[in-house]
């Protein structure tokens, strides 16, 4: 009978187990404290200035059901995630490709691309608002310069996401287009060869390499994305002010009304809990079918 | 050297141990990091003041430091994340000596109980500020369910600014600066000082716009017109009145049935007075400065227009408070700067609002600012919004419906009616 295999302790181990503690004693502090409090509160009424605590039990949960603001906040953030995280990636992906390709100054091209990426969200928020402006922004300047009539991209409510959207995907997909581009770069140049052999065109090799050797890369991107989008706050906040008419009032932005503007700290809890519900549920069928099946080549 | 012989179960143990240790006291460290207290002659004085207004808040702070031997650390954020980081402190028990709300926000605050009742130190004591300085309107407005908690640092109001060069292009008189002009009055002077140049059918110079946030310009016609949001209990909602109708109508009316004034979006109208592409817009005695220093042509200001039965304006002030959790011993200092600003009130209105003391509006330095004048002028018909515990959420509800009406995406009938509902709502779950 073989001797069961003892964990040992080594010098290095417990050096190695060293480095952690910074790591843990913050995520101990910012994360686990906070998330174990949060959910205590959730289940309370709480005045956040006297401490003055009431458990009110499941109250705060079932309260959404009678809240309007909640429904439009989450259907608004539905449709901001599913526009965001598609339109977002194919335009990263598209952009990963193009830089993959070999095309000439092809450093100066990513660095453009990735620059909107290291701007602080209050400057794009500022910029961009500029550019929306409905009487003297440059977009409906081009608008009319080309016969098209004005939008009114931030006080019309059906533009208003969209026009939250745009700005996003403008500032963030240089982020994801770098983790793509690292994704196409790193599937072996034999394949594509041994495909060329087998008669498959551009499209196919598409298809049938890189997608496939890219499986985590997609998995990755799209989950971080995922996560990201039903987090949207600081955009809408800066932008459009959650409006017009709540068109693009957020989940995050009704948190946050709910907790330092109207002091109802724990159903901002509970509204925090429901949606780190909801993210987690997303994201874990979304990475199941997106690494279903192993690809071996 | 093997893996074995280098290991040793009561070394590693004491590393586990140490790794343990140091953990917590990683996490006591960052946990007593605000922990500080601050020497009892040094004080933090929080604002908003972040535009022109905190300009005339250095010179008056030391003044202040140098007559009373104190120091002060004036901690100017912008408004919309200052509420944050006050909400914060205030709740870790480390609030700013002295801070400042609107008093809109008074409410919420004091009912919550983040703010010091003051009525012992302050309206206790006459020699504070005297009771028959006080302008008993704007005083009245710093009080919740009968208590003081704040001392009015100014009022400020809405205004109707105007462009002279305008004006005088289209050879009309200047509105006066002490009476109103009516609502009728408005929609013709802005008619005639509209102007098409490309001729498009839409006009290059408005003639009018409404400024600001839409609940102030609401409100106001919503008093005129003798409504209100909030039933005099404030427990019924009463903005879908015929009043509340007829206010919201005319507002829209003035964008499309009179062509007087475009579509509100964003911070449009601010940038079009100062470019000379509006004639007309309401405003806040607040952008007096910004206007003084930015504009490029001569302007002028005048009180409101009266569109409904009745004169009225809206209005708001800044309110100087302490926090319940400031520790009794910093009180009295804060206390000090405090009436030190009150007292200042003069100085404090060259940032272009209106004090809130009798001696000081009588001031002939404070006379002198003829620009001031249409402001003070409507001191007697000044309106504050509700001091509800809900106001600013309530707020929040409403002007959102009010935007769509203005901007045609909803008829004003619909627009109220979502509104109030939407209030309702919001009673209904802070009487629960």
């Amino acid at each position: 009978m073989p001797e069961p295999r003892r964990r040992v302790w080594t010098r290095a181990r417990a050096l190695n187990a060293l480095f952690l503690v910074p790591y843990l004693a913050l995520f101990l502090v910012w994360v686990i404290a906070p998330a174990i409090v949060g959910l205590g509160l959730s289940l309370t009424e709480w005045s956040i200035f006297t401490g003055e605590m009431h458990f009110v039990g499941l109250r705060n949960y079932l309260r959404v059901f009678q809240d309007d603001l909640f429904l439009r906040s989450l259907a608004n953030t539905l449709y901001y995630t599913a526009l965001s995280v598609i339109l977002g990636n194919a335009f990263s992906l598209l952009m990963a490709y193009g830089l993959a390709r070999g095309i000439r100054g092809k450093l100066v091209f990513q660095t453009i691309f990735f620059a909107p990426v290291v701007l602080s969200i209050g400057v794009t928020g500022v910029v961009w608002g500029w550019l929306y402006n409905g009487d003297f922004g440059l977009l409906n300047y081009w608008l009319e310069s080309i016969g098209l009539p004005r939008v009114h991209w931030l006080s019309n409510p059906r533009w208003a996401m969209i026009s939250v959207i745009i700005m996003v995907i403008w500032a963030g997909a240089g982020f994801n287009m770098m983790i793509y581009l690292a994704g196409m770069l790193n599937v072996p140049r034999g394949l594509y060869e041994a495909a060329q052999l087998d008669g498959a065109n551009a499209w196919q090799q598409w298809i049938y390499v890189t997608i496939p050797l890219m499986k985590y890369t997609f998995a990755f991107t799209l989950t971080v994305s995922t996560i990201g989008a039903f987090q949207v706050f600081d955009q809408p906040y800066i932008l459009t002010g959650g409006g017009p008419d709540y068109a693009t009032y957020t989940l995050v932005y009704h948190i946050y009304s709910n907790g330092f503007r109207y002091f109802r700290i724990g159903y901002a809890a509970a509204l925090s809990y429901l949606l780190a519900l909801l993210i987690f549920g997303v994201v874990y069928v979304q990475y199941r079918l997106l690494t279903r099946t192993n690809v071996e080549y | 050297m093997s893996n074995a012989r280098r290991s040793s179960p009561r070394g590693a143990g004491l590393y586990a141990v140490v790794s343990i240790g140091l953990t917590i006291g990683f996490c006591a460290c960052l946990c007593g990091c605000g922990a500080k207290s601050r020497p009892l002659d040094e004080l933090q004085y929080w604002n908003g003041f972040t535009g022109p207004d905190g300009n005339i808040t250095e010179p008056l702070i030391r003044d202040f430091q140098a007559a009373s031997g104190l120091r002060v650390e004036v901690q100017k954020m912008p408004w919309s994340t200052y509420f944050d980081k006050l909400i914060a402190a205030i709740a870790a028990g480390d609030p700013p000596d002295l801070f400042v709300l609107h008093f809109s926000e008074l409410a919420a605050y004091a009912e919550m109980g983040a703010l010091l009742p003051l009525d012992d130190l302050v309206d206790a004591d006459d020699s504070f500020v005297p009771h028959a300085d006080r302008i008993e309107s704007v005083w009245d407005r710093c009080m919740y369910e009968e208590r003081r908690y704040g001392v009015p640092l100014d009022v400020h109001m809405l205004g109707l600014y105007y462009n002279k060069d305008l004006f005088d292009r289209a050879g009309l008189p200047y509105p006066s600066e002490t009476e109103p002009i009516t609502g009728d009055e408005l929609i013709a002077l802005a008619k005639a000082l509209n102007v098409d140049e490309d001729g498009d059918g839409e006009p290059d110079i408005w003639g009018f716009t409404f400024g600001g946030a839409p609940f102030r310009n609401f409100s106001s016609l919503l008093w005129q017109f003798g409504g209100d949001l909030l039933s005099p209990g404030l427990d019924e909602v009463t903005i879908d009145s015929p009043a509340g109708h007829a206010a919201l109508q005319w507002m829209v009316d003035c964008v499309e049935k009179h062509g007087i004034s475009p579509q509100p979006e964003g911070l449009d109208t601010w940038q079009h007075f100062l470019q000379g592409r509006v004639a007309l817009f309401t405003e806040g005695c607040w952008v007096l400065n910004g206007i003084k220093q930015n504009a490029k042509f001569r302007w002028g200001v005048a009180p409101l227009f009266v569109a409904g039965e009745q004169p009225a304006v809206w209005a708001s002030g800044h309110v100087l408070c302490l926090s319940r959790n400031l520790p009794e011993a910093r009180r009295a200092n804060a206390l000090r700067l405090m009436r030190y600003l009150s007292d200042t009130g003069v100085t404090w209105s060259t940032s272009g609002m209106i004090p809130a003391r009798h001696s000081q509006i009588t001031d002939p330095t404070f006379q002198a600012d003829a620009l001031l004048r249409p402001f003070v002028a409507q001191l007697d018909h000044v309106r504050f919004e509700p001091d509800s515990p809900v106001g600013i959420e309530l707020r929040d509800r409403y002007e959102q419906s009010i935007v769509t009406a203005l901007t045609g995406l909803a008829p004003v009938d619909v627009a109220l009616d979502r509104a109030a509902s939407r209030m309702r709502r919001v009673l209904a779950w802070w009487e629960e």
